[in-house]
């Protein structure tokens, strides 16, 4: 049963990745590209979220920690930039 | 100028950053993780902490020997290899057993000390590169003035 689940949720977030990237390569302005990105990462979080459950393998679940972490700050740091033109001042 | 949201939540990332460093740099021992995550965990925390605040600011809270913090991790991770030599197990990893109190046995990997000789070095050097470049956004305006 699972393994059906995992399955279909790893074609959605295919289907998913497909059309954030699709907003990445064409996105009019550079907000949408941030945005798309950020997307992206989080569903790349999921992608191996459900490759660690259907392998059985814990080691997956601290490399989604680390992504995670590293997505939000590389978002944060981004928006930053576009609202002031200077990350630090 | 400052944004309230980033200055709020800055903080908790900080605490969060700096607890799943020090769980790469244990659990990776002798298995994935290690040095190299947990120092670039530190300083992505210590970098959005800067980030929230003004560089000013951020200099003040952040004046750690960055040079010297590097420094000290490699010279940590070379004598490692070095001990490994004179002990006739280069480059092999050895295990010393303490008792210690309240705790019980503790294992000591040598290959642990290498990688908080690498988490140092990873420290010393993003923090390195951020400081200059923050030097360097501030003073060009100035040239350009002269």
């Amino acid at each position: 049963m699972i393994e059906i689940a995992v399955q279909i949720s790893l074609l959605m977030l295919g289907a998913s990745v497909l059309l954030a990237f699709i907003r990445l390569a064409k996105g009019p302005t550079t907000s949408d590209r941030v945005v798309a990105a950020d997307t992206l990462a989080t569903n790349v979080l999921g992608v191996i979220a459900l490759f660690a459950i259907q392998t059985h393998n814990k080691l997956f679940i601290i490399a989604v920690l680390a992504l995670a972490i590293l997505s939000f700050v590389g978002t944060t740091v981004y928006a930053k930039f576009l609202e002031r033109g200077k990350i630090i001042e | 100028m400052r944004s309230l949201i980033l200055r709020t939540i800055a903080p908790v990332v900080l605490h969060l950053t700096l607890l799943f460093s020090l769980f790469l740099l244990i659990y990776g021992h002798n298995q994935p993780g290690g040095g190299f995550i947990a120092g670039l965990m530190t300083s992505v925390g210590i970098v959005l902490q800067w980030i929230a605040v003004d560089e000013e600011e951020g200099r003040r809270r952040f004046n750690w020997p960055y040079e010297g913090i590097f420094l000290a991790g490699l010279a940590l991770s070379t004598l490692t290899g070095v001990w490994g030599y004179i002990k006739g197990a280069y480059l092999k990893s050895s295990i010393y057993r303490f008792e210690v109190p309240f705790i019980g046995d503790v294992e000591l990997f040598t290959a642990f000390i290498f990688d908080v000789g690498v988490y140092g070095v990873v420290v010393g050097v993003i923090m390195c590169i951020f400081t200059n470049l923050c030097e360097k956004e501030t003073q060009e305006p100035e040239a350009e003035g002269e």
